[in-house]
């Protein structure tokens, strides 16, 4: 379920879990801190979001540079969002509950794991129709007749390893392993069996002791198979299946399966320039997803097929001046995800087309005011969006060309490095939804604040957070609010 | 500085690898549009092909949930546009109700990328049996206890003539597709259940003119069992199985079985196919269905007076051939729902049960149901 939430690789789940990610964001990362912050990360330095291949590029073979302490730490994480500013298949009300542990572990000076396990219950409450654990995951979707409550469970873990092979070369492998259950309440009862694989292999050359080059292959195996059964009356389900918004068949059943297939693989390729005052990091990502839905009680025909490709150019700098407690940073970004959609009975015929474009540039301050004890982040990101929803069996074209402005403050008093005091605001001006049925222009208000306790070897962080999706004009709203605890033990 | 290369080297191979995805299909869907015209080509009218103005024009797609109505203009014409890729089953006609008269044409048609198709649809006036299986019901009526015993079937004579069924037989498919229908000449039947009688000879079984006939499945109070079921206890005729023990209504006829099975004439309550035949030239026959040889009975296409195949689903294989049935009735019906299929006009028979039948929420045993457009 976190893959789905927060996976970096699927533009498309990304963009789909947008609402969630508001509320999430940092509960179940690596990075609460920053999150706290009003999610600042351009110029805001953190042990966890350092411009090196491993906080920027995620590539496993540079932990081992990362890593500055062993610990333990212990993570629950409840958060809550409701409202009715959201798409059609949405649900009214998200609640997560999720409980786990991660730790870090140095096994010599060569070679170093980390290991990450959680079990989440997710609540989707008043889901209209929907029957998929990702209704807008691809232009294909299953929907019934009536409103009902979907329940997930399941553990999710995630290892990383590791290991110097020579002097200036680093192997890293990975992976990401989710699965749950989930069974909606009612009638058409469905019940989703949801697996997730991401394999991550990297690999580390240091051309010099500035600069070093990257390599990261990361293959994705995701699995939703969905089966309705008699119900207990013995009626048929009745269940519509849409290829797009225009094309659907209905089926009455009594026992189905549906199976959805995605496969994909990433490529990056990462350029990371780190002097003692300047840093720069450079990833060219390509990456290729492929989405198979196939229905039928025995035979599973293969009834659509999604593709995205995705070229995505990520770019992040940060210069510390001499002599005073600044950091200045710059980040850019352009990405084309090329996503369609074909009913393969008609291979020769586009059902559906969704042109994603981005072109980004942002600018962040860090400053620390000594006689205070206060650090201030602050940056700006604005992000060009062309996108395209042209779904060609519905006879529907939709189109956005916007400027979409992501504003961030954070604010950090520390205390004799026992106690610090966190904030932050993140204002997001138009959301962004890759199939264009998020409501038009809405914006992002989100509101953070937490402390952070050391005691000896232990660690306490708490975030809370509040977070309101509103749209000029529109009486309905989306609102959420999350505590997340961390208890981190130190061991070295 | 080699070793940078190399891995220099091996991204873009690796994003080569990557790039086996597939190749993007160039034609948009639902890009297609559709001319039509409609020619009487009876000769009733005029030695020539004359165009029919005024014809409805149906447009079904098995490939997925497309029905839509369309009348033609005073050159026959009529033009369809934002048809998505897919099969279609068209068929125009031109109904006088009252003198039972109809003007038809059927075609199918496959679109995929074509924004100027063409087409002609040949019509002419149809001939069709006076008898016809009128309403089929079939999906039973309680899931709680899984009762689907009041099926029955209703006939209805559209002739001004009494017309007599001795010696007729009704048939019930089989549920598997033992091999291609169109490659002969028969119908391949489960159950036949025989009116008494001999057809021609003796005058048992009446049906009168514009007169409806219901066969019951078991001529029993249903409704006892619970309130959607229906009272079949006025049937005219139930089927009956003395082999199985079957329930018999002392004051109802039977339509005895001639194949062995000891089964009542129950028929599927999602998809199979049901016939009336004149009863000649059947026979006995073997027939793999798949795990085993199964004695059938073969049913002569020039001796089947109607048929009607139905299924909830609109892409299911075919238990019948095209020539008796071209269509597939009943599409979107769930099982216990109470609910039956009935011609949306008594007689009507263009030998498509996918436009000539319609879902009625409530079975309608000897009576017509009333259409929606006449109130």
């Amino acid at each position: 379920m976190r893959s789905i939430a927060t996976n970096r690789y699927g533009f498309a789940v990304l963009f789909l879990a947008l609402s969630l990610v508001v509320v999430a964001s940092g509960g179940w990362s690596n990075e609460l801190r920053t999150s706290m912050m009003g999610n600042c990360s351009i110029a805001l330095y953190d042990e966890d979001n350092q411009l090196n291949p491993y906080d920027f590029g995620h590539n496993p073979a540079y932990m081992l540079n990362d890593l500055e302490f062993e610990w333990v730490r212990f993570i629950f994480g409840l958060e809550e969002e409701r409202g009715e500013l959201k798409r059609p298949y949405d649900p009214l009300l998200v609640n997560n509950l999720y409980l786990g542990f991660t730790g870090i572990k140095k096994l010599s000076d060569r070679h170093v794991t980390k290991g990450s396990f959680a079990y989440t219950r997710l609540w989707q409450r008043e889901i209209p129709n929907a029957l998929e654990i990702d209704q807008y995951n691809d232009p294909f979707y299953l929907v019934d007749e009536t409103t009902g409550d979907f329940e997930y469970y399941g553990p999710s873990a995630q290892v990383d390893y590791s290991i110097r092979l020579k002097p200036d070369l680093y192997l890293g492998l990975g992976f990401d392993y989710d699965i749950c259950t989930g069974l909606k309440q009612n009638y058409t009862r469905p019940e989703i069996v949801h697996t997730y694989f991401k394999g991550n292999i990297g690999l580390i050359y240091e051309a010099s002791k500035s600069w070093s080059v990257g390599l990261v292959a990361r293959p994705v195996r995701l699995q939703n198979r969905t089966k309705f059964r008699r119900t207990d009356e013995g009626f048929d389900n009745v269940i519509y299946r849409w290829y797009g918004d225009g094309i659907y068949d209905v089926r009455a059943v009594s026992d189905y399966t549906v199976r959805e297939l995605l496969y994909g693989v990433e490529l990056s390729l990462q350029n990371f320039i780190m002097t003692d005052r300047f840093k720069l990091g450079a990833i060219m990502n390509y990456s290729l997803n492929q989405n198979e839905l196939r229905y039928g009680a025995t035979k599973r025909l293969l009834q659509g097929f999604w593709q995205s490709t995705v070229y995505d150019l990520d770019l992040l700098a940060r210069y510390t001046p001499p002599g005073i407690p600044l950091v200045i940073g710059l980040s850019g970004r352009l990405m084309n995800d090329d996503g369609w959609a074909k009913r393969p009975d008609f291979d020769d015929i586009l059902l559906y087309e969704n042109p994603v474009n981005l072109i980004s540039a942002g600018g962040g301050l860090s400053y620390l005011i000594d006689s205070a004890d206060l650090l201030v982040s602050a940056e700006y990101v604005m992000n060009m969006y062309d996108v395209e929803a042209k779904d060609y069996g519905a006879s529907a074209f939709r189109e956005v060309d916007i400027i979409q402005n992501i504003g961030r403050l954070g604010l950090e008093y520390s205390i004799l490095n026992v106690y610090a005091f966190r904030g932050g605001v993140e204002i997001i001006d138009y959301l962004m939804d890759r199939w264009l049925k998020y409501p038009s222009n809405t914006d992002l208000y989100r509101f953070t604040g937490g402390f952070e306790y050391h005691t000896g070897y232990w660690q306490v962080d708490l975030q809370l957070a509040y977070s309101e999706e509103t749209k000029k004009d529109y009486e309905a709203s989306r609102r959420g609010m999350s505590g997340i605890v961390w208890v981190t033990r130190l061991t070295r | 500085m080699r070793k940078i290369l190399t891995v220099l080297l091996v991204f873009p191979v690796g994003l080569l690898l990557g790039s086996c995805g597939e190749e993007k299909p160039g034609a948009p869907d639902g890009d297609n549009v559709l001319t039509l015209v409609a020619m009487d080509t009876s000769g009733v009218s005029s030695e020539e092909w004359l165009p029919v103005p005024g014809a409805t024009v149906r447009l079904n797609s098995p490939t997925f949930h497309y029905q839509e109505t369309f009348e033609t203009d005073e050159e026959g014409r009529v033009v369809i546009t934002d048809l998505a890729a897919g099969d279609y089953t068209i068929m125009a006609e031109k109904i006088n109700v009252e003198e039972n008269v109809l003007i038809l044409g059927q075609m199918t048609k496959q679109l995929l990328y074509d924004p100027a198709a063409t087409d002609t649809i040949l019509m002419s006036y149809m001939q069709t049996s006076p008898i016809s299986i009128n309403e089929v019901y079939y999906c039973g009526c309680s899931a709680s206890a899984y009762y689907y015993y009041d099926q029955f079937f209703e006939l209805y004579n559209s002739s001004s003539d009494t017309l007599y069924l001795d010696g007729h037989i009704m048939c019930r498919s089989t549920q598997v597709q033992l091999f291609d229908w169109e490659s002969v000449d028969y119908a391949v039947a489960y159950f036949v259940y025989i009116f008494p009688g001999t057809r021609g000879v003796t005058k048992e079984c009446p049906i009168p003119p514009k007169g409806f006939l219901v066969l019951a499945g078991d001529a029993y109070d249903h409704s006892l069992v619970s309130g959607l079921c229906v009272d079949m206890t006025s049937a005219d005729w139930e089927f009956c199985n003395p082999i199985e023990f079957d329930y018999d209504n002392p004051s109802v006829p039977n339509i005895d079985p001639i194949t062995l099975w000891s089964r009542d004439f129950t028929i599927n309550i999602s998809h199979v196919a049901i016939w009336l035949a004149t009863g000649e030239d059947y026979y006995f026959d073997f027939h793999f269905d798949g795990d085993n040889m199964k004695e059938y009975v073969n049913v002569p296409i020039e001796t089947i007076l109607d048929a009607v195949e139905y299924s909830s689903n609109p892409d299911s294989p075919k238990y019948v051939t095209i020539r008796i049935d071209a269509g597939l009735g009943g599409n979107g019906m769930t099982r216990y729902s109470a609910r039956s299929i009935e011609r949306r006009y008594p007689g009507l028979d263009s030998n498509n049960s996918t436009f000539d039948f319609e879902i009625i929420d409530t079975p309608t045993p000897g009576y017509q149901h009333p259409r929606e457009e006449e109130g």
